[in-house]
């Protein structure tokens, strides 16, 4: 099993560092971005397994970014970072396509939790599929 | 003396005055001393007063001799007393002799002949006889009494040797056989009569045959010269008194006929017997006494026409004798056109009535009076008369037989009178009732049916009807109410608005010109169209129409018909108008109080809903102050937890990396964990804060609960799964939509999930039901309720009332802020809703959500 590519998408390069890092202790491999821009880029480089998107940023916000996300790849696989007041902005991500979202502040835990559970299923179409 | 007051008693009677009167004379004559019998001058002067008597006796019984009124029996006797009194006139004023005796018997034979005369029947008597006998014996008394003085020499020796001769006992004896006989006629229709005239007539007729009997031995004694004088004497003033007192002649007034007035007739003229017929009433007697006969026809006209009530005069054939001047007057005919002419062909033949020919022949055949005969006739010429009628049978009046006299009595103005006073007291006590009726007045509709009611009930009209006039339609009237004494009553139920025929009726003319209308002819023929017409359509032959108004504004009309003609005078028509303006005033007050009340009512009304939205405003404004400081507050409050969480979603991910490296040493490690502890409790308190000052007034929108439900639960599914928490679903198909802010109540909904799900930290079942309220339960609007159950430890019941309060957790420190279930609170509340809880220890805690459903009105 090859190593799991996460793109981290977050303006506060602070909390994106810190979310690079811890999940790079997990053994993942991690891509950022602090822009929405700058991850739709990111993800047709790199390709990651999960993006984790923050909602509020500066610029195109995230379910702006979500959109055009999943209009280059409609199977992206997008947790939603978000702040607990913006839950209703997350379910319409979620109706989006995004696959799961998270209040902040964010449980690490959880999230990896979260990104474990995704990374499994994802493991198990590519294995039935293929 | 009063003759006429005397009654009949018994033949007795007459015996005993007779009686009493020879007795006296008999006692004079016999116990006077003869020296004072044989004075000369004594002799003389009752001689010559009984002679003065009897020619004044004659003399006034020949002035006031009235054709018209005398019966046979008084012409008879009359006659006697006139023949008698005049040759005893004579025979006084002879000295003794040959020819004083002479005149003094043939007095006595012609007066005893001619009252025997009284036997004879009634129908012998001829008019010309009637007429003339009195005149003719006056003057053959005249003439012999002349010739007698003139001549003596022919006449018979009266008197011989001191005796009276077989002449003079012969005709004294004859007069007086005439004076008994006469008194026995008398005394027998004294018994049939009862009248005490007869009583009179009978006595004097005894007196002066005694004196006839004494008078032949006069000759030889003093004695029965005086007791024939003396008794001649008070014969004739009794006859003077009489005829006097029955005012003239020798007319007498019966109380009422003899049933056995005929008997007698057809008996032997020598045995002189006839009936002696009842008289007419006594109306000319005092006439005869003080004017000639033939000058009473004349006055007695007069006095018929002087009469302010017609008299008619009929003969047996009930034709018009003759008639006064106040029925020519009355009734607008001529004499010619009336006398001659049958009753019954009288005045186009109205007088032609079977009832009154019948009572008429009656009177006649049996002397039946006809009284108060009421008579009601509309004559050609002057219109509907009403009449009385009295009518007396005039019997056997001279040679024209029976007559009738029928008086009339035209009552019709006092009936008329008798009519409107009538009419005014039934109006008046209308009036009265409706009064009552006015003062009672509670409703309008109800008045106005009683009085109605009361026209027709105490009035006595046949119908009374009360119409309104629409707005905006003043040829309209709607029928308000309706009262009639016929069997004929129209069913209100379809009449409910009357079109008034034309301009020119009557009750259109009164909305029209706010002024009284009288109609006395049906202006509209009872065309019967159907149904409403016919109210209005008056049959009846007088109408009323009575405007009612408040000032100039016309309100509709009061109606009242009658069925008799020109059934509303002047007094009944101002009552009416009394009584209409009473019922507008009463109408207007009532109208003016319900306008009071419901202006009152509306002013309260409006009170209550100025309190409510003042009420409401003070809310408003309550709210509206709360949240501009909450919005202010929150903006702030929202900025710093923002700013906070930023940094610390940093702090925690970092801690979270560096207690998952490895190379973390293990104190480290621990302080790092007190550090994730501390900052998740930072986290939490600014989550709570940014919630709580996130509060605003709803932005209302259509919401399905259901759904809401289903995508709140679906953002914590996940979380659900993982914590081991399984959910049941038990929501109503049909539940009605509700108006709410879509992102409130979602909120609402994951605060209490997350509770419930916190309280089941290791694992349970959390239960989700909706369903809409049972209208039973929910008071005013409909609701739908949204009920939460999970298996948590529950809520201790000493905190069941302080768990909505700000700031009030159970959770551990550091866990909840206990804004949660405030915020939710405010949010439901600011929806108009309810929440509270239902907890059992053990049992777990129920919460439950109740919101107004979306009525359509409001969509």
């Amino acid at each position: 099993m090859r190593e799991s590519k996460v793109l981290i998408v977050d303006d506060e390069v602070y909390v994106c560092k810190a979310l690079s890092k811890f999940f790079a202790g997990k053994g993942f491999s991690v891509v950022e971005a602090y822009n929405g821009e700058e991850a739709l880029m990111a993800y047709e480089r790199e390709k990651p397994d999960v993006v984790m998107l923050d909602i509020r940023m500066a610029g195109m916000d995230g379910i702006e970014t979500l959109h055009r996300l999943m209009e280059i790849d409609p199977h992206a696989s997008v947790i939603m970072i978000t702040a607990v007041h913006e839950e209703d902005i997350a379910l319409k991500a979620m109706e989006e396509g995004a696959f799961d979202y998270i209040t902040k502040p964010v449980d690490p835990n959880y999230l990896e939790l979260s990104l474990v559970t995704k990374l499994a299923l994802l493991e198990g179409e590519r294995h039935f599929t293929g | 003396m009063n003759v006429t007051a005397v009654k009949f008693r018994a033949p007795g009677t007459i015996i005993l005055r007779v009686g009493a009167a020879s007795l006296g004379l008999v006692a004079f004559a016999l116990l006077t001393p003869r020296w004072l019998l044989v004075r000369e001058p004594l002799r003389v002067s009752v001689d010559s007063l009984g002679g003065f008597v009897a020619l004044m006796l004659a003399c006034l019984l020949i002035l006031t001799w009235n054709t018209e009124a005398r019966s046979h029996l008084t012409l008879w006797t009359t006659c006697g007393l006139i023949g008698m009194g005049l040759l005893d006139g004579f025979h006084a004023a002879l000295s003794p002799g040959n020819t004083s005796i002479w005149l003094h018997a043939t007095g006595v034979a012609v007066g005893g002949a001619f009252f025997a005369l009284t036997w004879l029947p009634e129908r012998a008597l001829s008019a010309w006889a009637a007429d003339h006998a009195p005149k003719l014996v006056g003057a053959s008394a005249l003439a012999l009494g002349l010739v007698s003085i003139v001549s003596p020499g022919w006449l018979p020796l009266m008197s011989e040797g001191g005796l009276a001769t077989t002449t003079a006992q012969t005709l004294t004896a004859v007069g007086s056989l005439g004076f008994f006989v006469a008194a026995a006629r008398l005394i027998s229709r004294g018994r049939t009569t009862a009248c005490g005239h007869d009583v009179w007539l009978a006595t004097i007729c005894m007196l002066f045959g005694a004196a006839g009997l004494v008078a032949g031995l006069s000759v030889a004694s003093e004695r029965a010269w005086w007791l024939w004088h003396l008794a001649s004497l008070s014969a004739y003033v009794s006859a003077l008194a009489v005829t006097v007192s029955s005012g003239g002649g020798f007319e007498e007034t019966a109380s009422r006929p003899g049933p056995g007035a005929d008997e007698q007739s057809g008996r032997p003229a020598a045995s002189p017997s006839g009936p002696d017929e009842r008289e007419m009433p006594k109306k000319t007697g005092g006439l005869q006494k003080n004017m000639s006969p033939a000058t009473v026809p004349i006055l007695l006209e007069a006095v018929m026409d002087a009469l302010r009530e017609p008299l008619l005069v009929l003969d047996e054939e009930l034709k018009v004798i003759t008639a006064s001047k106040a029925l020519y007057q009355t009734f607008e005919v001529l004499p010619e056109e009336t006398q001659g002419r049958p009753l019954y062909e009288l005045g186009d033949r109205q007088w032609d009535i079977p009832e009154l020919r019948e009572l008429l022949e009656e009177l006649l055949h049996r002397g039946t009076n006809i009284e108060n005969f009421e008579v009601s006739r509309l004559f050609p010429a002057i219109g509907f008369k009403t009449m009385k009628l009295d009518a007396y049978k005039m019997a056997n009046y001279g040679a024209r037989g029976d007559m009738i006299l029928l008086a009339i009595e035209n009552i019709t103005k006092r009936n008329a009178a008798e009519e409107a006073l009538r009419k005014a007291r039934r109006a008046l006590e209308a009036l009265s009732r409706c009064n009552k009726a006015l003062v009672d007045a509670e409703e309008e509709a109800n008045l106005i049916h009683q009085v109605c009611q009361a026209i027709v009930d105490k009035g006595g009209y046949n119908k009374a009807w009360v119409g309104y006039t629409e707005e905006g339609c003043r040829k309209s009237l709607r029928l308000m109410s309706f009262a009639e004494s016929d069997d004929t009553k129209l069913e209100r139920t379809c009449l409910p608005c009357i079109e008034a025929q034309g301009d020119k009726h009557p009750t259109n003319q009164a909305v029209k010109t706010l002024r009284t209308l009288v109609s006395h002819r049906p202006p509209i023929k009872a065309a019967p169209k159907p149904d409403s017409s016919r109210a209005a359509s008056c049959a009846y032959p007088s109408c009323i129409a009575l405007p009612l108004q408040n000032g100039r504004q016309v309100l509709g009309t009061l109606n009242v018909c009658s069925g008799e003609p020109n059934a509303f005078d002047a007094e009944e028509v101002a009552l009416l108008e009394e009584l209409s303006a009473d019922l507008s005033y009463g109408i207007t007050s009532l109208r003016t109080r319900e306008e009071h009340l419901r202006a009152e009512e509306d002013l309260h009304q409006a009170h209550e809903t100025l309190q409510n939205a003042y009420e409401k405003l003070e809310k408003a404004k309550a709210i509206a102050t709360a949240s501009e400081k909450l919005a202010s507050v929150g903006r702030l409050t929202a900025g710093v937890s923002h700013e906070i969480l930023n940094p610390l979603n940093g702090i925690i991910i970092t801690l979270h990396y560096l207690l998952s490296d490895e190379e973390t040493p293990v104190k480290v490690a621990q302080e790092l964990t007190e550090m994730l502890t501390q900052a998740g409790r930072i986290s939490k308190i600014s989550q709570d804060l940014l919630s709580f000052a996130r509060q605003r007034l709803p932005e209302r929108q259509l919401l399905d609960l259901n759904e809401t439900l289903i995508r709140t639960l679906g953002l914590l599914e996940h979380e659900m799964r993982l914590t081991n928490i399984a959910v049941e679903l038990r929501l109503s198909d049909d539940l009605p939509l509700i108006s709410a802010d879509k992102d409130q109540i979602q909120q609402v909904v994951l605060n209490l999930l997350s509770n419930a799900r916190d309280a089941m930290s290791s694992g349970g079942r959390m239960t989700l039901e909706t369903a809409e309220v049972p209208a039973l339960f929910s008071r005013g609007g409909r609701l739908v309720e949204f009920r939460l159950s999970d298996t948590g430890p529950g809520i201790l019941p000493e905190n069941m009332d302080k768990i909505f309060d700000p700031f009030f957790t159970t959770k551990e420190e550091g866990q909840g802020t206990g804004l949660g279930l405030s915020v939710c609170q405010g949010i439901i509340e600011n929806h108009g809703g309810t929440i509270w809880t239902e907890s059992a220890p053990g049992g777990g805690s129920v919460f439950v959500v109740h919101l107004e459903v979306e009525e359509e009105d409001h969509a």
